[in-house]
């Protein structure tokens, strides 16, 4: 018998799903027989006015925090619709949490592996406090009407497709009575309990914040080739399908709360708890946060040709003084992302000011992410304004694109850093570098170095660390863990860099325009990138990514010799029909330059060709830099002074900048004379102090 | 036997040991200088053979070229390593390189006598020796005044320049050991 509790979360459930996705679903019978939703049930949502997704994974959740015991009880219904063409005989369900149970979960195992020492020795001394899970109690197959549920409790259990790993939880099979045939709906009720980690990978708790994400058992993706499923991998991040959220979260009363959602009004319950609701539809995903702490802050974003989105920002009551960057920074990733790529739909976003150590900056999920400043935190300096881009620009690739994290997540990570670095350039065109001491609270802002978009913004030094260290197109989670961050952010955002610089910015911005208007709420597939790319350009550029994208090799051009000198002859000459020796003898005023330019990487790549002459003359050529080397002769009036391959750094990719060019006036022994004197200044400094000390 | 200091009292102690003996500061230095000497030339000619013929080696003659520096720290081992952390990391912020060009060596200096000056006359007063009055503190006014002439002069310090700084600083030693006798 189903409890009169149950009763009403499905209720909601089913009026959810029939509300915000029954206008897109096949008409046919559900195979789980998914009861109608009752009447009154419905007043309590207003329906949608426009279906963007399939919406074929719908969510009806109550859950309880206890802060005391640091747990959450939940209970949600889970309507589901089969959108493949083959019939489902089970469903899977994701336990993100149980990657933090202990350390041989297949998460905390691959972090251990690509750990420093320290970090390996930090990881393994963690309090036991610290460890979370996540406990499924009971799982049933809903039926309509007054048809008792089937308990499906005793089938569920864990499974590793990835690694075989048995200690691994973080996956389990559900096996079902009955196929679930194509087009057709389950609805299943799902209770839970879950202790709430102290973060490992952002989310947990500290103190009275709790920053909830990947919290409740979440279906996984069926596709055409099965079920898209894999284990939490320390190295990826989650993909799951569109659907209709309602959550309702019980929480301390006084507490304030941020979700994904629209927030309903709160309903206090008498016993020291508030309830407060959140309503989304068109999303994958639902977190949420609360703490007694937060300071709320709220603003419109308005610009001509976008849609007005109501901005919500909860945020320590340290960082106050820093809300009007975070409006800045959230505004701007919904202006610029908005006029190049699509415009926002939601009409809301929140924006998250996480705890200090919390562990949980720096996270997108739908309609809501978490930023990350620091206390002190000068203007020209991109904190809080690069992460707030960053994952507020999320929303637009991960959010609504979705792309599938776990085997492609460059779609997402990389596409948002290119973003990202382009957003801040328009925000903030001059930033500088700046360094921070004793843990991060003192920063100090060297205004020599500025941080240019073409490099640092794009991860350029991360990438060339470890350039060869994974092929992009190999499935993201099986990434070596330590290095997946310079493959999946900074060569994706190089790469595409580079395509603007190819292309220019007008076609590239058509490109991803295209793209994101054709696949949002879709979860294309790189080959659809690729052949929006190719269509959009007009070019057929499949050379390209098959360098980039379907393999690890390096790029990295130089220019090997430089020469240039009057053009003489010495030896036997014919003259005169005689055969004359001569020595050294001039062949006119002509001076000859020859330039060899060599590719010392595997990767090809056509590049320009520089020469300067000392009467301030150029010339460029083209190079299509197949060969290993290639010699370029000149014949001028003038001397060469330089030579140099990709003169405009179109290769972003190259791995040595400094080999690109040769001059005939070398300063380099100059200029290492300057930087290792200042060096030695240092380094006596270093060891008057600790002589002073000793 | 061994007494036992409070840190306050340890580093007072020190500072007035330290301050006593100027030819233990002149030692240091001449130690420390030995061991770094020969440790930024290897730096140098790791810089020298990684610019090579380069035209970036022109801007980082010139200047700060950070795309070199990120370059270079990610080719660099051994001492190489630490270049790029000393020229951005602490030192810059301890000698003032905002900005990281000739001004840092003046910032440097103001950093010395009113912070450095600062907090040790915050842990324990000092007095002025008459050798400051008279030696040191007109030796300061005199610098300022022949530097500003020579580095205005062509907006650079060369060879001749640097000479003549050498030369001065050794006429300032040689007063301040003379005066000490």
């Amino acid at each position: 018998m189903v409890k009169p509790g149950i009763r009403r979360v499905l209720a909601s459930a089913l009026a959810v799903t029939a509300w915000y996705g029954l206008s897109t679903m096949p008409r046919a019978q559900p195979a789980g027989a998914a009861a109608p939703a009752p009447a009154a049930a419905r007043e309590a949502v207003a329906p949608a006015t426009v279906v963007r997704s399939p919406r074929n994974a719908n969510y009806s959740i109550d859950a309880s925090l206890d802060p005391r015991t640091r747990t959450i009880s939940g209970r949600g219904v889970i309507t589901w619709r089969n959108v493949t063409s083959h019939d489902a005989s089970e469903l899977r369900l994701h336990l993100y949490w149980n990657a933090f149970k202990n350390t041989r979960s297949t998460f905390l195992q691959e972090r251990l592996r690509a750990a420093s020492p320290a970090d390996r020795r930090a990881l393994l001394t963690r309090p036991l406090d610290d460890f979370g899970h996540t406990t499924i109690s009971a799982v049933r197959l809903v039926g309509a009407g007054a048809a008792p549920p089937v308990d499906l409790t005793s089938g569920v259990h864990a499974i590793q497709p990835d690694d075989g790993n048995a200690d691994d939880e973080t996956l389990v099979r559900v096996p079902l009575p009955a196929p679930v045939g194509p087009g057709q709906t389950v609805n299943v009720e799902v209770e839970w309990t879950a202790r709430v980690p102290r973060t490992f990978a952002r989310t947990g708790v500290v103190g009275n914040y709790y920053f909830v994400g990947q919290w409740f058992p979440k279906v996984a993706v069926l596709g055409e080739r099965g079920w898209i499923s894999h284990q939490f991998h320390a190295s990826t991040e989650f993909f799951s399908d569109f659907g209709v959220y309602d959550v309702r979260l019980r929480v301390p009363s006084g507490w304030v709360v941020g979700a994904t959602g629209l927030a309903q009004p709160p309903r206090e319950n008498g016993d020291g708890t508030t309830t407060h609701r959140f309503l989304q539809e068109d999303v994958h995903d639902f977190a949420w946060t609360t703490s007694p702490d937060y300071v709320v802050r709220e603003e419109r974003f308005e610009h001509a040709g976008l849609p007005p989105v109501d901005m919500r920002l909860l945020l320590q009551p340290e960082h106050a003084s820093q809300a009007d960057r975070y409006f800045a920074a959230t505004g701007a990733a919904l202006r610029y992302y908005g006029e190049w790529f699509g415009a926002y739909p939601y009409g809301h976003i929140t924006v998250i000011d996480p705890a200090w150590q919390s562990g949980t900056g720096g996270m997108e999920y739908p309609t809501l992410f978490t930023g990350g400043t620091r206390w002190l935190s000068p203007r020209t300096t991109s904190q809080p304004e690069g992460v707030t881009i960053h994952e507020a620009g999320h929303q637009f690739w991960y959010g609504m694109v979705a792309t599938n994290e776990f085997e492609h997540a460059w779609m997402d990570e990389g596409f948002n850093s290119f973003s990202t670095s382009r957003a801040l350039d328009e925000l903030m065109p001059v930033r500088f570098h700046s360094e921070r001491f004793f843990g991060g609270f003192l920063p100090w802002v060297i205004d020599d170095i500025t941080q240019p978009r073409a490099t640092d913004g794009n991860g350029w030094p991360r990438y060339r660390r470890d350039a060869k260290s994974d092929i992009p197109s190999t499935p993201s989670w099986r990434y070596w863990p330590g290095t997946s961050a310079s493959i999946t952010y900074s060569k994706t955002a190089l790469w595409l860099h580079t395509l603007e610089r190819m292309l220019g910015w007008q076609t590239l911005q058509r490109v991803l325009s295209t793209y994101f208007e054709r696949y949002a709420f879709h979860h294309p597939s790189p080959e659809q990138f690729f052949a929006v790319a190719n269509e959009v350009s007009g070019q057929d550029l499949t050379w390209f990514f098959d360098e980039v994208v379907g393999s690890a090799d390096v790029f990295d051009y130089g220019v090997d010799r430089l020469t240039s000198a009057r053009r003489t002859v010495r030896g036997i000459v014919d003259r005169d029909g005689k055969k004359v020796a001569v020595g050294a003898e001039p062949l006119g005023d002509v001076y000859e330059t020859q330039v060899v330019a060599r590719r010392y990487g595997e990767a090809i790549f056509p590049v320009d060709l520089l020469v300067r002459f000392e009467d301030g003359s150029e010339q460029r050529v083209r190079w299509d830099g197949r060969d290993r080397w290639r010699l370029f002769t000149f014949e001028r009036q003038a001397q060469a002074i330089s030579a140099e391959v990709d003169p405009d750094r179109v290769l972003l990719l190259d791995t040595n900048f400094t080999n690109n060019s040769r001059t005939l006036a070398p300063q380099g022994r100059a200029a290492a004379t300057k930087w290792s004197l200042r060096w030695m200044v240092w380094l006596q400094d270093l060891l008057l102090t600790y002589g002073f000390f000793a | 036997m061994i007494t036992r200091l409070s840190p306050i009292a340890a580093y007072r102690e020190g500072l007035r040991r330290v301050t006593g003996a100027p030819w233990m500061w002149l030692g240091a230095w001449l130690a420390t200088l030995l061991v770094a000497v020969p440790a930024a030339m290897v730096v140098r000619e790791m810089i020298a053979d990684h610019l090579g013929a380069s035209l970036v080696a022109e801007r980082v003659a010139a200047g700060v070229d950070v795309d070199w520096w990120q370059e270079f720290r990610a080719q660099a081992s051994g001492l190489g390593a630490t270049f790029v952390p000393a020229i951005v990391g602490g030192a810059a912020v301890l000698k003032n390189h905002g900005a990281l060009a000739i001004g840092n060596i003046l910032g440097s200096n103001i950093f010395n006598l009113l912070g450095i000056l600062g907090i040790v006359a915050i842990v324990q007063p000092i007095g002025i020796s008459r050798e400051t009055l008279i030696v040191d503190f007109p030796a300061v006014v005199l610098m300022q005044v022949i530097c500003i002439p020579l580095l205005l002069r062509r907006n650079r310090v060369g060879r001749r320049e640097g000479v003549a700084l050498l030369g001065l600083y050794a006429v300032y030693a040689a007063i301040v050991f003379g005066f000490g006798r």
